[in-house]
């Protein structure tokens, strides 16, 4: 066994859309010691198959750990438009582990497909499926096609902005969004990939104490700073809170995890309706996850009453809200804002609105933190090596910001001893490559971040 | 030893004394007996197994059960070929966590065809993978399918408690799963019982006086059915009689029908009786309506009225027993028939005489539900499908057991409850609680 690899299956799924066929390819073990992986081996497998302008998935060698908030997935491509370069988007939630545990490291999506398609990914294959169902589907629609699908595992979903090739479409991960503001669901929708589903039935041999590892490491962190509370108290960590708790009158909220997150920073909220449904009784509730911090916050600037079912009819059409947040002026009723999202979708919205791809290194970690804001700023101080290390080594970029007493050491201890200064050479690398790429700030629709 | 072995061990002994060697041994000669023995006491109380208790209010989806248990049934980090498994329904923002719940009679163990499954003496339902053919009929017999399939090897994976120390509740972050040795108060069973018999022997045997008038100095209380028999056959209100009286009112305006469940003479025999009488018989329809006691309450009054003298008194059981088997009259005619003949209801229903005939009982019934205390049973705390042992130990048979394997908790209508407390005392998981009326919330579901 490669000890270069010994966190992965070896494998890297080579689909092509066009043909509708995929191969497997091992692993290149040198490209691994060098890179390591997440995004700075997708970059690598980006720039091999250049040429075809490929979409990368990629995991990173604690992905599906016991390594704490070990899910992430890396999606490599370069944004629909005339952006210079790739950019990467984290994907959370169990993406990550359901594609390493379906036996594939990394996904390497080539051409365009003749109609919409669904890819299945489970068991080291690569299934196409026919995607007319999902097209143009609002969320809840899509939700309840997946219900249907009785498949499990995790989806990435183009959205119904993304299919119709929307500017400022955002892909979904399941029912609970992402960080996409780089135009992963354009991307999707531009190839008409509808949908990519990983099962993972297998598993992967990490080392045995990593469990107690993981358990010592979460009681340190929680010794030296308060558990998280879900997304209201991510926003208060990002130094985002605002005196929320009007927003969230009467609403239940339930703290959600992504894979094997000590420190939840999503919440899935139940809010009433009747203050924006007339007709809806007491009782009538919508439902929504929060999970973007950003987008939450510059919604919330311009539409302070309404801004959940906002974020609900952006989450319904696959809009990004902090796309959406620049089309309000603010003193609009509810439903014409409702309106101006749905002229969006049938491409009767402002024509000089295009999404920009992002700049510098906010390409390196797409929304995590809005485009133009330097790791660093605000209330939330964190190391942007650490957040770099992250994106290689499989690690939520969201727990690092949420957690902030977490060290890049305390993430290397999952890591074999001498990885420690090929991680950072790794991140560092990856921090270059982020700013050597010249970044377009004209014609961006993101305003600027609040606080 | 089970009964496998003990036949197997038989065969061999009589091979070695020079009996006939060993003719046959069969399959089932090794296996566990299908049906695990239950001792005599277990039948009045459980043993205190360790349990696995799912908390869905904390859990955040984040799957480090399946993951730890993974490692431990395949050395792998294999979610899949965990023998837990998380259920997450992203629209609706709920988790549920599937596993066994090791319960007291499991289905699967009936349904196995090879009897892989047997229920150790800790109570810990294991898979004996020898004998396991993957056919999945434990998963279609349990209620939560919680054998679950190993999707990588297509064998059926089942939680053992890794033998009583459970590293997924270790592990849970959120401590939503937590191994508990059980959350049951047990001792209000053996107080209740205590409070019972010294009632009994106080109204019934020592005291002189019955429990329908007694005097202690310049304390009197009295029956407060017999006082509304009294007014209306007299047509007069005694004050002193009516204050008398006010004291039971009080006492089930503050706990409940608490004299029904531990101070009711007549109560504790029917107690005594259904412990020796199995409830067998189906009640006929006419009887099995709850409605009937408050028939009889207002034909006692009015009877009384009509009559001149307190009708229904002379057949209260209460007053019999107290009457006819006490002190100041041993053994009173035709008395001494009201007893059994009362009692011996218990063949239909446990306190089948207090849930639809008890007079006195109707008049409590109806200032129980203006009373302050109320019974809260959540569902969502408790492992419903398999345990609904606080419907089972319900005398009054007001705990709905199906709605609580839906996962629905169910209402305790407290006009209809005698506070014995009896669910609150068995509830393993801390799921029956006893709140005050204006307090909201049920265990498990949080505040509305």
């Amino acid at each position: 066994m490669n000890p270069d690899t010994r966190y992965y299956n070896g494998n890297v799924g080579l689909v092509d859309l066009a043909a509708r066929s995929f191969r497997v390819l091992p692993l290149d073990g040198e490209a691994v010691r060098d890179r390591l992986g997440g995004a700075a081996m997708n970059e690598h497998l980006y720039r091999t198959f250049r040429e075809d302008d490929p979409l990368v998935l990629g995991t990173g060698p604690l992905t599906g750990s016991f390594a704490p908030a070990s899910c992430l997935l890396v999606a490599t491509f370069r944004p629909p438009g005339d952006s210079p370069g790739p950019v990467h988007v984290p994907l959370t939630l169990r993406a990550g582990p359901e594609l390493k545990f379906s036996r594939f490291d990394f996904l390497v999506f080539l051409g365009k497909a003749d109609s919409p398609t669904v890819i299945r990914v489970r068991e080291g294959s690569v299934r196409f499926a026919g995607g007319g169902d999902l097209c143009g589907k609002n969320l809840r629609e899509a939700a309840l096609w997946m219900e249907k699908e009785r498949a499990g595992g995790a989806w990435i979903l183009a959205g119904r902005a993304g299919s119709r090739g929307i500017p400022g479409a955002a892909a979904h991960v399941g029912t609970a969004g992402s960080f996409d503001r780089s135009g992963l669901a354009l991307f999707m929708g531009e190839r008409n990939l509808e949908a990519i589903h990983f099962q993972g039935t297998d598993g992967l041999a990490f080392p045995p104490d990593h469990a107690g590892l993981s358990q010592e490491l979460v009681r340190r962190i929680r010794s030296r700073e308060r558990k998280a509370e879900g997304f209201r108290g991510a926003l208060r960590r990002l130094g985002l809170d605002r005196g929320d708790r009007h927003i969230f009158r009467g609403a239940e909220e339930k703290i959600m995890a992504c894979y094997h997150c000590p420190f939840p920073c999503m919440t899935h909220v139940r809010y009433p309706v009747r203050r924006f449904a007339p007709g809806k009784g007491k009782k009538d509730r919508d439902a929504l996850w929060l999970a973007d911090p950003w987008g939450f916050a510059a919604l919330r600037e311009k539409r302070p009453a309404d801004v959940l079912p906002l974020l609900g009819a952006c989450r319904e059409f696959g809009i990004d809200s902090l796309f959406a947040a620049s089309l309000f002026a603010g003193d609009e009723t509810f439903s014409d804002a409702v309106v101006k999202l749905e002229n969006l979708l049938s491409g009767e919205g402002p024509a000089v609105l295009s999404q920009a791809p992002p700049s510098g290194r906010g390409r390196i970690w797409s929304g995590v933190l809005p485009p133009g804001r330097a790791p660093g700023d605000g209330a939330s101080a964190f190391r942007e090596e650490a957040l770099a290390a992250a994106m290689i080594l499989g690690i939520c970029p969201m727990f690092l910001l949420v957690a902030p007493s977490v060290e890049l050491a305390d993430l290397l201890e999952f890591m074999p001893e001498k990885d420690g200064d090929r991680v950072r050479d790794a991140a560092k690398k990856l921090l270059a490559t982020g700013l050597s790429v010249p970044g377009s700030s004209s014609g961006s629709v993101f305003p600027d971040p609040p606080g | 030893m089970n009964g496998g072995s003990e036949k197997a061990a038989d065969l061999r002994k009589s091979a070695e004394q020079g009996g006939k060697p060993y003719p046959f041994l069969e399959l089932g000669d090794l296996r566990p007996a299908l049906k695990p023995r239950e001792r005599f006491s277990e039948r009045f109380m459980p043993p205190r197994n360790g349990m696995l208790v799912f908390d869905p209010s904390r859990c955040t989806g984040c799957g480090t059960c399946e993951m730890v248990c993974g490692m431990r049934n395949v050395s792998r980090v294999a979610p899949a070929s965990a023998s837990v498994r998380v259920l997450r329904n992203g629209a609706e923002g709920r988790n549920f966590a599937v596993h066994c719940q090791h319960c007291r009679k499991p289905l699967c163990l009936e349904a196995c065809p090879t009897r892989a499954i047997s229920r150790g003496e800790d109570g810990i339902v294991r898979i004996d993978r020898v004998f396991c053919t993957g056919c999945g009929l434990c998963t279609m017999a349990c209620p939560e399918a919680a054998p679950l399939r190993d999707p990588a090897t297509q064998t059926i994976r089942k939680c053992d408690l890794c033998d009583g120390d459970p590293l997924c509740a270790r592990h849970c972050p959120e401590g939503a799963l937590t191994y508990t040795r059980g959350k049951a108060f047990r001792w209000i069973k053996g107080l209740r019982w205590t409070v019972q018999a010294l009632s009994f022997l106080l109204l019934v045997v020592i005291l002189i006086g019955t429990f329908c008038f007694f005097r202690a100095g310049v304390v009197s209380l009295s029956c407060p059915t017999g006082t509304l028999q009294n007014i209306a056959s007299s047509k007069t209100v005694i004050l002193s009689t009516v204050l008398s009286a006010l004291a039971l009112v009080v006492l089930t305006l503050l706990a409940g029908r608490l004299f029904c469940g531990w101070i009711c003479p007549f109560g504790f025999v029917l107690d005594l009786v259904g412990k020796v009488v199995p409830a067998k018989v189906k009640p006929p329809r006419w009887l099995a309506n709850r409605l009937n006691k408050y028939g009889v309450l207002a034909g006692a009054v009015g009877g009384s009225f009509a009559l001149g003298y307190q009708a229904f008194c002379t057949v209260c059981p209460i007053g019999t027993l107290c009457r006819s088997y006490g002190v100041q009259g041993f053994f009173r005619g035709a008395e001494l028939a009201v007893v059994p003949a009362l009692a011996a209801l218990e063949v239909t229903e446990r306190r089948s005489w207090c849930r639809y005939l008890c007079p006195v009982g109707a008049l409590l019934a109806l200032v129980a539900s203006a009373g302050l205390i109320k019974i809260v049973i959540g569902a969502k705390k408790c492992k419903k499908f398999s345990c609904i042992q606080c419907a089972e130990v319900c005398p009054m048979g007001i705990i709905d057991g199906d709605l609580l394997r839906e996962g629905v908790s169910p209402k305790v209508p407290m006009k209809e409850c005698i506070s014995c407390f009896r669910c609150v005392d068995r509830c393993p998981y801390g799921a029956a609680k006893i709140r005050f009326r204006w307090q909201k919330g049920i265990p498990g579901e949080g505040r509305p």
